[in-house]
């Protein structure tokens, strides 16, 4: 595969190892523009008629797409993985909720007459436009750039995008049992949706995810349970952690984003989980960012537990003292680059560590 | 009798024990709820203002503290909620003929381009909790909705959520807008990604980190 990332194969080597709890990945969460001329000269489409073609059209979005990533810089480990990100939890879509597209994000609408049942259709409109949209990129793409997975979500996550938050955390309590089941049955469709996904998405074997900068050389997906923040260590056993085990164990790369402080309660039930590999964390809006000082102990006890680790909106100055703390081995540094001198600057600062 | 009536009913709401029916929690399984312990104590002549006071408010304020403190999580909290308004539809005629009063209205809102409800509605459930008419405008609320209903209960405080980042920008439009039909009108923002810094800075009278504070500074608005 001959990308428009011409490091491909080193920043590929770079992940292998921290899969494997070594070396540093330096990337950032999704690009920025390359100095100087494309890789070819792609033209823009016309503009978008409106935000349904910005998002839900395949064909408009697939050459968009392409047209951008014929201008992203893919320095450092920067992945060539275009985005087609259908929502944050497009899986509830695909079990019926509906999609709603805004400026900035695609919004998903609850299931009004959510029955209980979690149903795939093969004929759901949104589960053809997953398909169609990521056929129309492959095709496009030529091999040049990977197209990512859509960020599907699962779990309690998907089930608040079916029947609404409140009633996913009131029926932990009074229906215990058929929330149970309602996970099971969303873990199976989840299955059932990212292995169709990989097999139109994958290369050579090799896919990447929409976000979170992931790429590896098999399946590979993002796990979360942002919910969780809500209910007790206890339940989160009883009902999140059973559920990500059996993705970890059927997915052969994964990393799960552990989202804001409250959240932290539930990290030993994380680490337990022995087939993930990863942990990312994000601290969340108001709190000091990733490569803040005060994280560095929970990247030790996500280091020492035998993941590899995340680190999101590091800047520049925080790269050498984080690295100086907590090691060089299992790192993966997300900088928040406005140019690709500051990603050069970066560059030379990881190397010393490598 | 009566001290037991109020006890039990306490307990209900604390421990979220809707009606007879209900499963929950398992050590009171099979024994009368919110429901129908309000209506026994209604019929053994306890007033619904020592139901109110004595019960729903106490034990609402213990089920805030408890949250705050992390004894108990959301699915404990919206049941003690639910038990809560079990007890409370009994009481509406009484809200209705004037003879029970409210502390006051609070006006609350998930602020336009926002769609997340379960923190606005938390709050909302433990305000009312609280003894207080809580005016429900929904999520991807409009300003002029905000303004409207500042327009329909002067005076009333307002209260503003937002979920994301991109959205708590929305808020301070909102509360100019408030300000300007009504300078006097107090607004509490919350919301996971704000502050008390964000609050100040957008013009917001006060910062609600969690539910507990928002009562707080309701009861400090009431009270001045």
């Amino acid at each position: 595969m001959q990308t428009w990332k011409s490091n491909f194969e080193e920043t590929k080597q770079h992940y292998l190892d921290w899969w494997n709890h070594k070396g540093i990945v330096l990337s950032m969460w999704e690009h920025i523009p390359k100095d100087g001329e494309p890789y070819e000269n792609v033209p823009p489409p016309p503009p978008s008629k409106d935000l349904n073609q910005f998002w839900f059209d395949p064909e408009w979005r697939s050459a968009y797409l392409h047209y951008t990533m014929s201008r992203n810089s893919y320095l450092a480990d920067i992945l060539p993985i275009a985005n087609t990100q259908l929502g944050p939890g497009s899986l509830a879509a695909i079990l019926g909720s509906e999609l709603e597209a805004r400026e900035d994000t695609i919004w998903i609408r609850e299931k009004p007459d959510f029955d209980g049942r979690i149903v795939f259709d093969e004929n759901n409109k949104w589960w053809k436009l997953h398909k169609d949209l990521l056929k129309a990129c492959k095709a496009r793409s030529q091999g040049k750039y990977l197209v990512g997975c859509p960020d599907l979500v699962e779990g309690l996550d998907v089930l608040a995008s079916l029947k609404g938050p409140d009633n996913v955390l009131v029926d932990l309590v009074m229906n215990p049992e058929d929330t149970l089941r309602q996970l099971q049955d969303i873990n199976t469709v989840y299955f059932r949706v990212f292995d169709e996904i990989y097999d139109i998405i994958n290369v050579e074997g090799e896919m990447g995810f929409c976000y979170f900068s992931l790429w590896a050389p098999g399946k590979v997906t993002k796990l979360q349970a942002d919910l969780s923040i809500m209910i007790s260590e206890e339940d989160y056993r009883t009902f999140c952690q059973p559920f990500l085990r059996e993705q970890c164990n059927n997915i052969d790369y994964t990393l799960y984003h552990l989202d804001g402080v409250d959240a932290i309660r539930h990290l030993d039930a994380v680490l337990e989980i022995e087939s993930l590999k990863a942990v990312q964390w994000t601290p969340g809006y108001g709190q000091p960012q990733g490569g803040d000082p005060q994280w560095y102990p929970l990247y030790k006890r996500i280091l020492s537990s035998g993941k590899s680790v995340m680190i999101n909106w590091v800047t520049l100055d925080e790269i050498a003292p984080l690295i100086d703390n907590i090691g060089n081995q299992g790192l993966h540094i997300n900088v928040d680059f406005k140019s690709e001198k500051d990603i050069e600057e970066a560059l030379k600062i990881v190397e010393r560590y490598r | 009798m009566k001290s037991e009536l109020l006890n039990t009913l306490f307990e209900c709401v604390e421990f979220g024990k809707i009606n007879l029916e209900s499963p929950y929690p398992p050590q009171m399984k099979g024994m009368p709820g919110a429901d129908e312990i309000t209506r026994e104590a209604l019929e053994s002549g306890i007033t619904p203002d020592e139901i109110l006071n004595e019960a729903l408010i106490a034990a609402m304020d213990k089920v805030g503290q408890k949250f705050s403190e992390k004894k108990i999580f959301v699915p404990q909290m919206l049941l003690s909620a639910k038990a809560m308004n079990a007890s409370m539809a009994h009481l509406k005629p009484y809200f209705a003929d004037g003879s029970v009063k409210r502390k006051g209205v609070f006006i609350l809102g998930t602020v336009f381009g926002d769609l997340h409800d379960i923190g606005k509605n938390l709050v909302g459930m433990m305000i009312e909790g609280a003894g207080w008419e809580v005016i429900d405008l929904g999520v991807d609320v409009k300003i002029d909705a905000f303004v409207n209903k500042v327009k329909e209960y002067p005076g009333a405080p307002v209260g503003i959520s937002a979920l994301l980042s991109t959205t708590m920008i929305n808020i301070k439009p909102v509360i100019e807008a408030i300000k300007m039909v009504s300078p006097k009108t107090k607004v509490i923002v919350g919301g996971a990604p704000l502050s008390a810094e964000f609050a100040e800075s957008i013009g917001a009278d006060a910062y609600g980190r969690n539910p507990q504070e928002g009562i707080k500074w309701l009861e400090s608005v009431y009270r001045s």
